[in-house]
């Protein structure tokens, strides 16, 4: 997956000869593959975030979590550690700006205490995940591919880009996989829609998904592989 | 430059400690508490826009509930016995609404749940229409009478009719 940088340079990669430094991708190799899951509050990142650890831990591969929420008190490390899961939890603030050095540490900590296979990122709902991604590129981690996967929910797609619409977009701007989800019971007509605007602003793969039913998961996961 | 909260418009606030005497109608008493904040944040903004969570667990499981939508109701995952005592977090994000109002409101909400919940850190102050501050405290029934400082002259709350804070005190109490 590529990566895409506002200002690669100054995240200290070198981008001489690169036909356009704003579209790079970092070397495969074998360092960590990296998830950053991004989206609105209660679009969905938590569900995912779940599938997608199960799926790698059951391919037999070593997972590290890293869950950030907004509140001084956050919730999702504890449901988390509740399902079994072993998760490093940044709350009271947004690893996209407050929480930046929090993040940096945490990143570094994880590659050096754990060592990961695959470490997955889920952002608070009022994150900019490409920011998330800068800061993990910073820390010089040798990530092999970070892949933002951008999340936005059906049933609350216009009231979103009615009241949000600036946040909104810019939020799922840099995904490279965007889940169209809660498309369970959705009429065929509102999911056409929201992939007809998302198709209009970014040349992304969309996938309908649902968390709750599983419709789709199959496809991402094989996406994924 | 701002934050992208601050781009959201969005604030959050958080609390833990622990539930005791946890079953079924424990649970739907909880899902009564987050559709009050809920309903309030609808009052407030004219839609309920972000996520208000709880979870509930213990070493044996746990359960979470989740509002993301008012015509949907609370979603519930995971599954708990009934237990005499058991961990919880509650956290609700979202936008458009004012922090303080949301931590007043949210404090308000657990008040009287129906429920037993001890705080791990209920030392939580916040700005009332009299211009004090008052701490919430185990003994608190929000009559807005306790906890205020003895150095707190008494103040006329026909005074306060332009004061924006605490306006759930006035729907709900009367602290004279």
């Amino acid at each position: 997956m590529p990566v895409h940088l506002h200002d690669p340079g100054s995240a200290g990669i070198d981008v001489s000869g690169c036909a356009n430094p704003y579209l790079i991708r970092v070397p495969d190799g074998p360092g960590m593959m990296i998830y950053i899951l991004g989206g609105f509050l209660g679009s969905g990142k938590t569900t995912f975030l779940k599938t997608l650890t199960k799926h790698y831990l059951d391919s037999g591969k070593k997972v590290a979590i890293l869950v950030n929420e907004m509140g001084d008190i956050g919730v999702d490390g504890s449901t988390l550690r509740s399902e079994g899961f072993k998760a490093v939890e940044l709350p009271d603030g947004c690893i996209c700006c407050t929480l930046t050095q929090s993040l940096f540490e945490a990143v570094k900590g994880i590659k050096e205490e754990i060592g990961p296979d695959v470490f997955i990122v889920e952002p608070t709902g009022l994150a900019l995940p490409q920011k998330v991604r800068d800061t993990i590129v910073r820390t010089g981690t040798d990530a092999g591919d970070i892949t933002i996967i951008g999340i936005v929910d059906v049933p609350r797609f216009d009231l979103f880009m009615e009241r949000k619409r600036e946040f909104f977009l810019e939020q799922i701007s840099e995904s490279d996989l965007i889940l169209v989800n809660k498309a369970d019971g959705q009429p065929a007509e509102k999911i056409e829609g929201v992939l007809a605007v998302l198709k209009d602003l970014y040349d992304v793969p969309a996938l309908v998904v649902s968390g709750k039913t599983l419709e789709g998961v199959d496809r991402l996961l094989e996406a994924l592989r | 430059m701002k934050t992208s909260a601050e781009m959201a418009g969005g604030t959050a606030v958080g609390f833990k400690g622990r539930i005791r005497g946890f079953n079924a109608d424990a649970e739907r008493r909880l899902e009564d508490m987050l559709m009050a904040i809920g309903r309030w944040a609808e009052s407030e903004s004219g839609v309920m826009m972000g996520h208000i969570k709880m979870s509930v667990s213990t070493d044996k499981g746990g359960i979470t509930l989740n509002l993301t939508d008012m015509s949907e109701g609370v979603l519930h995952h995971g599954s708990l016995r009934p237990t005499r005592e058991a961990e919880f977090h509650i956290m609700a994000a979202l936008t458009d609404v004012d922090r303080s109002e949301l931590e007043h409101e949210m404090m308000h909400a657990m008040d009287d749940p129906g429920v037993f919940l001890e705080f791990d850190h209920r030392g939580h102050s916040h700005d009332h229409s009299y211009d004090h501050e008052h701490v919430h405290g185990d003994d608190c029934g929000c009559g807005c009478r306790v906890g205020i400082r003895d150095d707190e002259p008494e103040q006329d709350p026909e005074e306060d009719e332009e004061e924006p804070r605490g306006k759930c005190c006035r729907r709900k109490y009367d602290f004279r």
